[in-house]
């Protein structure tokens, strides 16, 4: 080999340079970028997103409000019930995500592509994440503007119902991404969905039940702390409380890379 | 290209990969044998670090798999044809994957002309058959244009076009100076095609040999009324048939002089082929996980 093939790429016998591709490092966004390639390139993730904006416009057009139509007081019930149907959806979005991948073996091209698995959760818990929060975004504002418009009252567009609809957003954006995490810990779609369907729906109400019954308060703050109740609370506009619900994310991200790194693919 | 150093794996206290230790080098076709079982698989994701080694290492091109930067460019794999989400096109499934290491995205659409997928690409990947699968397969494994190529059983599901297609390919990335790892349960295949065989048993190497040590030597075939005499004359020579005779490693010149000397008459003097079924079938005849009969 000479001197001057020596600086290039490593040189096989035949005198062939690897050419193509120059030496450039790879970074998270190169990760992201195939995720989201990956994620737009499914129908199912239109019919995630479908499902939750038909959701979001029946619901803002059924529901009523207890309160009185005339005062921005009514959105918040509706804008509730908006993310209490929608969750559902958005957490099985997060969840197949990572069991779409892993049921059909894909996975372990992801992982050939990019063998840092940090990397890969990473990677899929921002675009999880932010394209969850987006569509939100969008839609419960949608939901808003139909509420606003069927009662009439166009000054239910004020800045508090606008905080409300971006605590739903974050709310459910970081619901899907907590159902990521856990659905890679499970691997199996059915058995993250029970998980998560259980921890909205039964934990908090079982928790309540049992400290009522054993007078023991201190079990009911612990259901107050779980994603559900945390949610109802981000939407009245404790925004520290999100905080909670952030290390929940993050607790589910954080178990699933350290069980990625370690488990055969 | 591929080194391996007293690799081992252990799923519980079963062991797939026992100790094995191997080099490939640049600019031939290195054919990957042994019964089911063996741990051809496992070896191979191994050397993709999609499974850890219990002990020992798997480099390719000098460096842990897990430390390549842009690993596409280095070592291109076909582990699993199947391993695509059905949903997603083929075109999609490689534009992901070319995303991710930065290729640039043309490159795509260059390895779906080179494995004749083009018109297949817009589909998507769970209406492909088997076959079709494959040749997706070989066209990720191309995609960073790397120099070395690991592929796991990639005949499996082709039409004999494919197979051809497959050999020609195969030949001639080796012949650019490429490292090239194929695994395959067909003798015959891997005999046109390899240069070298590894053959494993019971996850232990029992076999790295040029193939020319493996063929069996041409032998002959002879037919006559009264061959008994002839029989006794040939060392290893055996019944085939009422009149016919089989000697390995014997040329017909050789037998054909010798019945003249003998005296005999003979119907029929041929060669027979080498072969590498018989050497590979007596190397893993004690190494056979799964074998016929019993109460299975």
């Amino acid at each position: 080999m000479s001197a001057a093939t020596a600086q290039a790429a490593p040189a096989g016998p035949g005198g062939r340079t690897a050419p193509l591709m120059p030496a450039v490092r790879t970074t998270l966004g190169d990760a992201i970028a195939a995720e989201w390639i990956k994620l737009w390139s499914l129908r199912s993730t239109w019919w995630y997103l479908g499902g939750a904006a038909v959701i979001i416009v029946l619901t803002s057009l059924l529901e009523s409000g207890d309160g009185d139509p005339t005062t921005p007081d009514a959105v918040t019930p509706v804008l509730g019930a908006v993310s209490y149907f929608v969750q559902y959806v958005l957490a099985v979005f997060g969840i197949v995500a990572i069991t779409g991948e892993i049921a059909t073996r894909s996975i372990t091209v992801t992982m050939a592509c990019t063998p840092r698995r940090t990397r890969i959760m990473v990677a899929k818990a921002l675009v999880i994440g932010g394209v969850v929060f987006v569509a939100s975004l969008l839609m419960t504002l949608g939901g808003l503007v139909l509420t606003a418009a069927r009662f009439g009252e166009l000054s239910l567009l004020d800045g508090t119902q606008v905080e409300t609809v971006l605590a739903a957003s974050v709310y459910l954006a970081l619901l899907a991404v907590f159902s990521l995490g856990l659905a890679t810990l499970v691997r199996r779609t059915a058995g993250a969905l029970a998980i998560v369907l259980a921890l909205l729906l039964m934990v908090p109400e079982l928790l309540r039940m049992l400290s009522e019954r054993i007078e023991a308060p201190w079990i009911n703050t612990v259901g107050d702390w779980t994603p559900s109740p945390i949610g109802w609370r981000l939407m009245e506009g404790q925004w520290a409380d999100g905080l909670v619900l952030l290390a929940w994310a993050w607790a589910a991200i954080a178990s699933a890379i350290w069980v990625l790194r370690r488990r055969d693919a | 290209m591929i080194e391996l150093k007293n690799l081992t794996k252990r799923y519980g206290d079963k062991t797939a990969v026992d100790d094995l230790t191997l080099h490939l080098e640049p600019g031939s076709v290195t054919g990957f044998l042994g019964p089911n079982g063996a741990g051809k698989s496992t070896t191979m994701r191994l050397i993709l670090g999609l499974d850890a080694p219990t002990s020992g290492t798997a480099l390719v091109g000098g460096r842990r798999y897990a430390d390549l930067e842009r690993p596409l460019t280095t070592i291109g794999a076909l582990l699993d044809a199947k391993a695509v989400h059905p949903g997603r096109t083929g075109r999609d499934h490689l534009r992901a994957m070319a995303r991710s290491q930065r290729i640039p995205a043309r490159r795509v659409d260059e390895v779906l002309e080179r494995t004749g997928m083009t018109a297949a690409a817009r589909r998507r990947a769970g209406t492909y058959s088997l076959g079709m699968s494959q040749r997706l397969g070989i066209a990720g494994a191309l995609l960073g244009d790397p120099q070395v190529l690991m592929l796991d059983e990639p005949v499996n599901g082709l039409d004999p076009d494919g197979v051809t297609w497959i050999r020609t390919l195969l030949r001639g990335l080796a012949a650019e100076g490429r490292t090239v790892f194929v695994s395959s349960h067909l003798m015959s295949e891997m005999q046109q095609t390899a240069d070298r065989l590894v053959v494993l048993g019971k996850g232990r190497l029992i076999a790295d040999e040029p193939m020319a040590n493996l063929l069996t030597a041409t032998g002959s075939r002879v037919r006559g009324p009264a061959l008994g005499a002839l029989a006794e004359r040939l060392d290893g020579a055996r019944w085939t048939g009422e009149d016919e005779l089989t000697v390995p490693g014997v040329r017909p010149e050789e037998v054909g002089a010798l019945a003249h000397q003998l005296g005999l008459l003979l119907h029929r003097l041929e060669a027979t082929e080498p072969t590498l079924e018989e050497s590979y079938m007596s190397l893993t005849a004690d190494a056979v996980e799964y074998t016929a009969g019993g109460a299975a």
